[in-house]
C-alpha cells in the first residue's frame, strides 16, 4: 500500500483544529510567573529585599559614595516623602494622564480592529501589515514629528501611546478571537444565535484572557512610551523629571522618580493580573 | 444538538450552560423542565459547578440537558458519547434510555458502535464508508426498558453479526474499487 493511499484513508485533523498556541505576540507567560503566596513566602521575599537594600546602603556610606555616582537609599525614600507634594505630584499626574487617555484611544481602536478583522477576515491582510509595523517600530521614534505638528503639550505624547498600546491589544485580542473553538461556535449557531450574539456570548468571553494579556503589554508598550516621550519632547511628566534632575546631579530626586515610574509599571501589571484572575480562572 | 464534545462553555457555570440557548434565543428559561431533566441526569446539586469539576460522563449528560431543556421536535446527537470510557459510555446508553422513556424524543444518534446502535434504537440506518450512502436500513425490535444484560440474548448478537458484515462488505468493495484506479 503506498503512502498516498494511507493518506487517503487517514482523516484529516488539521484542518479543523487550526491554531492552538503560540499567536504573533504569545505573552502569556507575563500572567503565570510564579509570585510569592501567603505571609510566610510574602515576608521571606521582603526580609532578602531589606537586607540588599540595607547592605547597599551601608556599602555606599562605607566607601563614601559621592551622592552624584549613587544615591543611597534612605536619601530616595527620604525625598520621595519630603518633595512627593511640591516635586512628583504634579509630573505623575501628567504621566498618568497622557498614559490613560492615550492607552483609552489605543486600546478601542485597537480592539474595534480586532473584531472588524475577525468579522471580516479578508480585511486582515491589509491591515496586519501596519500593525505589525507599528509593534515593531519603537513609537517614540514619531516623538520629534508628532510635535512638529501638535506642538509641545500632551497632544503628541499621547498619540505615541495610543499607537504604541493599541496595536498591542488588536493583535492579542485578534489572536484570541480567531482562536475560538469552533465547536463553540457551531454550538452557538445550532441555536440560531446573530454575529453579534456569537461575539458577545461566545467568542468574547473565550479570548478574554488574551485580551487582558493584550492590554497588559499594551499598557506597559503605553508607559514606556510615555516615559520615553517626555525625556525626549520637554514639558513636564515624569520622564522630563528625570532628566531635569539628572542634569542638575540631584540624584536623590532622580531616584525618588524612578521608583515612582517603576511603582506605575507594578501597579499596571498587579492590575491586569488582578483581572486575569478573575475573569479568566476558567483557562487553567 | 449533542455534539461530540460536551461542548460547555468553561467560563459558565452548568446552569449558566442549559440557560445560554433561552438566551440566545430571548427566551424565558423553563425552570421546571430544566429541574425535572437535572433531576433525571443525576446533576442535581452541580448546577453551579463549572464544567472543569465535573466529570467526562457528566459533563455530556449537561450537555444533553442543555438540548433537551429547549424542548426540541428531534434531538440530533452527533457520537456523542465516543470520547467517553467504556463503563461510562454505557451508564449514558442507559441514562439516555431513560430520558428516551420520559420525554419520547424522536432521537437521530449517529455512532461507530454497533453493539451501542443496536442497544438504543428502533431502527438503524447503516451507513456506507465514502462515499457516506445508505446501505441498509433495519428495524430492532427488542422490547423496552431495556437493560444491559440485553447485549448477551441470541437476537442481539445475531443482528450485530449482520450488522458487522455489511459494514465490513463495503468496505472490502470500497479497497477493490481504490485498487482498480
Amino acid at each position: 500500500m503506498t503512502t498516498d493511499n494511507l493518506a487517503n484513508k487517514i482523516p484529516d485533523f488539521n484542518s479543523s483544529a487550526k491554531i492552538q498556541s503560540g499567536g504573533p505576540v504569545d505573552v502569556s507567560a507575563l500572567t503565570t510567573v510564579r509570585l510569592a503566596k501567603g505571609f510566610k513566602e510574602i515576608s521571606k521575599v521582603f526580609l532578602l529585599a531589606i537586607i540588599v537594600f540595607t547592605l547597599l546602603e551601608f556599602i555606599l556610606l562605607w566607601t563614601k559614595t559621592p551622592l552624584y555616582i549613587f544615591p543611597r537609599p534612605t536619601l530616595v525614600i527620604k525625598s520621595l516623602f519630603h518633595d512627593f507634594g511640591s516635586l512628583y505630584y504634579q509630573p505623575l499626574l501628567q504621566t498618568v494622564q497622557e498614559f490613560f487617555v492615550g492607552l483609552g484611544f489605543g486600546a478601542s481602536i485597537g480592539l474595534a480592529l480586532a473584531v472588524l478583522v475577525t468579522l471580516k477576515p479578508g480585511l486582515d491582510i491589509f491591515i496586519s501589515p501596519y500593525i505589525i509595523i507599528m509593534v515593531t517600530t519603537p513609537m517614540i521614534a514619531l516623538i520629534p514629528f508628532l510635535m512638529l505638528k501638535f506642538g509641545f503639550g500632551m497632544t503628541p505624547r499621547v498619540i505615541a501611546v495610543a499607537l504604541a498600546s493599541g496595536p498591542m491589544v488588536m493583535i492579542n485580542s485578534a489572536t484570541g478571537f480567531r482562536r475560538t473553538n469552533a465547536e463553540l461556535i457551531a454550538l452557538g449557531r445550532s441555536y440560531g444565535a446573530t454575529e453579534f450574539q456569537l461575539f458577545r456570548k461566545i467568542r468574547f468571553p473565550f479570548a478574554l484572557p488574551m485580551i487582558i494579556v493584550g492590554f497588559m503589554v499594551g499598557s506597559i508598550f503605553g508607559l514606556l512610551t510615555a516615559v520615553g516621550s517626555e525625556m525626549v519632547g520637554g514639558g513636564g511628566g515624569l520622564g522630563n523629571r528625570l532628566i531635569y534632575f539628572s542634569s542638575l546631579v540631584r540624584m536623590a530626586n532622580f531616584g525618588a522618580v524612578l521608583v515612582i515610574v517603576a511603582t506605575f509599571g507594578v501597579a499596571l501589571y498587579s492590575f491586569f493580573t488582578f483581572l486575569n484572575r478573575k475573569y479568566a480562572s476558567w483557562q487553567v | 444538538m449533542v455534539f461530540q464534545d460536551s461542548n460547555l462553555l468553561p467560563w459558565r457555570t452548568l446552569m449558566q450552560n442549559i440557560e445560554l440557548p433561552f438566551q440566545i434565543k430571548k427566551q424565558p428559561v423553563n425552570r421546571e423542565l430544566i429541574e425535572e431533566l437535572l433531576e433525571v441526569a443525576g446533576l442535581k446539586g452541580f448546577e453551579n459547578s463549572y464544567p472543569g469539576e465535573l466529570s467526562g460522563g457528566m459533563k455530556q449528560r449537561g450537555s444533553i440537558v442543555r438540548a433537551l431543556a429547549q424542548d426540541p421536535e428531534v434531538l440530533l446527537m452527533d457520537e456523542p458519547f465516543g470520547a467517553l470510557d467504556a463503563f461510562t459510555r454505557e451508564e449514558m446508553n442507559l441514562f439516555l434510555l431513560k430520558v428516551w422513556a420520559k420525554t419520547k424524543k424522536t432521537i437521530v444518534f449517529v455512532t461507530h458502535s454497533i453493539s451501542e446502535a443496536i442497544f438504543l434504537s428502533d431502527r438503524i440506518w447503516v451507513m456506507s464508508p465514502r462515499p457516506g450512502r445508505l446501505a441498509r436500513v433495519i428495524d430492532v425490535k427488542f422490547e423496552r426498558p431495556r437493560n444491559i444484560d440485553l447485549q448477551f440474548e441470541p437476537d442481539f448478537i445475531s443482528i450485530l453479526k449482520e450488522i458487522r458484515t455489511q459494514v465490513e462488505g463495503s468496505k472490502i468493495e470500497k479497497d477493490t474499487s481504490n485498487d482498480h484506479r
